[in-house]
């Protein structure tokens, strides 16, 4: 088989490791993650993340309590601003119910890598299902390493050396206030984030702007931008670089964000609950910066 | 003619005979139990025949039994089956198609099949032989969903619009990592009969009544419109069209089948196999001619309908 299974022999003792598309994904079984991780096994997950981008469990259900816990071992959790429960400000909630019946009004679905309007973006999420709705609501996952990868070498050249504007401003319709708008606003405010980020672990470079957060390229006019940034864009959505996964209840998706984005497809009609930890990052780092 | 009206589109029907599992929340059923073949009764291949309108594109695993005569008499029971316009049949079919991409490319591009002539096919049959291991699986999108998700302005636009559809086309794009000489090998034998036809943007499905979008990468332009403004306006639909809320992505095994329904969708193949063998036989069956929401048809350009008498003499 071509798709290469790095260290796999090593790490067949611990867990089981599926590959499930070429690009990126694999189906991780064997392994109880409610139960604390011991070194070795934390160890190998890591190595298999930064392999496969996003692993995939089946039949988990771990406490919040031990969700946390499994985020922990990662390294600190981040407390989202603006979606957090009262009772446990590690995890944001995404509870879906409001969707019942009425997929034509909603919002669509959209391409991002998580909390890239934070000047230290998240590393990494572990997402779980808890209620599934009786059809759809899969996540289509991407391999923005392999978006970058694939662009032409004009287009490459010409985006190794910028920078562009995030900000958190589609979380403003959810705060029913001004104080509390004005509170986001001054607490995140817009940020800059090279396009193309030297993963901090492998290496790699990644395609870094994303079409939830990514507000502008600095330095271009904004019809420029605009276009520049359609077309990167575009770029993840080509599904040679994709991964659609299917939840049930206790499935586990654990992403590295830095070299992934997703997308939940709306196409549900009724609850869909799931929450998520996620894990704080570095500051993001471009190839024009790197000594 | 049945119009399909339902909160949960994907939802099986609950009088259907058929053991039906949805796959996607708009697009997509598998159905299981059943033995495609040329000796189904009528009772079955009607409730096929329903699901594949109502689900857009219906899956069968582990169809072993089924051979190249085999799946050319599955097609005879479901229409009439025809061998595509340009490309020579599989070798030792009647009217088969073959996909055979062992070099790494395949149809990679968002397509309805076979649009550059009016009556264009009503459904294609794929039986998959040889799959990866990793890769090359299809995504199918529904047209119908897509159509009616579309904001007003939008639908105002499309409900008169017509594309003028052609099979010479850009080759090089797709066919995604295809060689050279592949692509210029398949224009020349796809496009050895040039054909250009006029449909309406919009096609009302003949059997349920929907409304579905009918673009996809034969669209050479629209009617009235620059070929600038035909490209950004083509994009703007695909979009839509393709958005993964309207679409399911099949993984293949050996001995599959997938069915679609031509005329309220469109698919594509993934190229992400690398140089894995990946062998599929397509059937197709024969369709009408598309009609607008104002009741009027297609129509050829190119071969015109005269040339197109004067050539069957």
């Amino acid at each position: 088989m071509t798709v290469q299974l790095l260290e796999r022999d090593a790490r067949t003792e611990l867990f089981d490791v599926t590959p499930l598309q070429p690009s990126l994904g694999a189906l991780v079984s064997g392994i109880d993650l409610s139960r604390p991780l011991d070194g070795l096994t934390r160890d190998a997950l890591r190595a298999a993340l930064l392999h496969y981008r996003v692993l995939f469990f089946r039949d988990q259900n771990p406490t919040r309590e031990q969700h946390i816990a499994l985020g922990a071992a990662f390294g600190e959790l981040e407390v989202h601003p603006v979606f957090s429960l009262p009772d446990y400000p590690e995890i944001l909630p995404l509870i879906s119910q409001e969707l019942a019946g009425k997929y034509r009004q909603t919002s669509d679905g959209n391409w991002h890598a998580d909390t890239t309007f934070r000047a230290e973006p998240s590393a990494a999420s572990i997402l779980i299902q808890r209620v599934s709705p009786s059809l759809g609501g899969d996540t289509v996952f991407a391999n923005a390493v392999a978006a970058y990868e694939t662009l032409d070498d004009e287009t490459k050249e010409r985006i190794d050396g910028l920078t562009a504007i995030h900000d958190p401003q589609i979380f403003l319709q959810f705060l029913d206030t001004e104080e509390k708008r004005e509170a986001l606003r001054s607490q995140y405010p817009p940020v800059e984030h090279p396009v193309v980020r030297i993963h901090p672990e492998t290496g790699e470079k990644v395609l870094y702007v994303n079409s939830v957060f990514t507000r502008r390229i600095v330095g271009l006019e904004e019809s420029e931008s605009r276009a520049l940034l359609t077309r990167l864009f575009d770029q993840v959505k080509r599904p040679e670089f994709q991964v659609r996964w299917s939840w049930k209840p206790g499935s586990i998706a654990f992403w590295d964000n830095r070299a992934t984005q997703h997308y939940a497809v709306p196409d549900y009609t009724d609850a869909r609950h799931m929450e998520r930890v996620t894990i704080i990052g570095d500051r993001p780092v471009g190839p024009s910066l790197k000594s | 003619m049945t119009v399909i009206t339902h909160d949960f589109v994907n939802a099986r029907e609950a009088d259907s005979p058929l053991d039906i599992v949805p796959v996607a929340g708009r697009i997509g059923a598998e159905i299981r139990g059943i033995r495609l073949s040329g000796d189904l009764d009528d009772a079955t291949v009607a409730a096929i025949r329903a699901a594949l309108i109502r689900h857009k594109v219906i899956f069968f695993r582990d169809q072993i039994h089924l051979d190249d005569a085999g799946q050319e008499g599955f097609a005879a029971r479901l229409g009439e089956p025809v061998a595509h316009p340009t490309v020579p049949v599989a070798e030792g079919s009647r009217f088969l198609l073959d996909l055979d991409s062992k070099e790494g490319y395949a149809a990679s591009s968002w397509h309805t099949d076979v649009t550059f002539v009016p009556a264009y096919p009503e459904a294609s049959i794929l039986r998959a032989i040889n799959i990866p291991e990793a890769g090359g699986d299809t995504l199918w999108a529904n047209g119908v969903t897509a159509y009616e998700e579309l904001p007003d302005a939008l639908k105002t636009l499309v409900d008169n619009l017509w594309a003028v559809h052609t099979n010479d086309y850009d080759y090089a794009s797709a066919f995604a990592n295809a060689p050279t000489d592949r692509i210029n090998y398949h224009k020349e034998i796809f496009a050895s009969t040039v054909y250009e036809t006029e449909h309406p943007v919009v096609r009302v499905h003949p059997e349920s009544g929907e409304r579905a979008l009918l673009v996809g990468h034969f669209v050479k332009k629209f009617v009235g419109l620059s070929g600038p403004d035909s490209q950004r306006l083509l994009a703007i639909l695909q979009e839509h069209v393709t958005k993964p809320e309207n679409t399911v992505r099949w993984r293949w095994r050996a001995n599959d089948v997938a069915i679609w329904d031509n005329r309220s969708t469109q698919h594509r193949a993934i190229a992400d196999f690398g140089l894995q063998r990946r062998t599929l036989r397509r059937a197709t069956i024969a369709g009408d001619v598309p009609i607008a929401i104002d009741g009027s048809r297609s129509r050829a350009i190119v071969p015109d309908q005269q040339q197109t008498l004067e050539a069957a003499e």
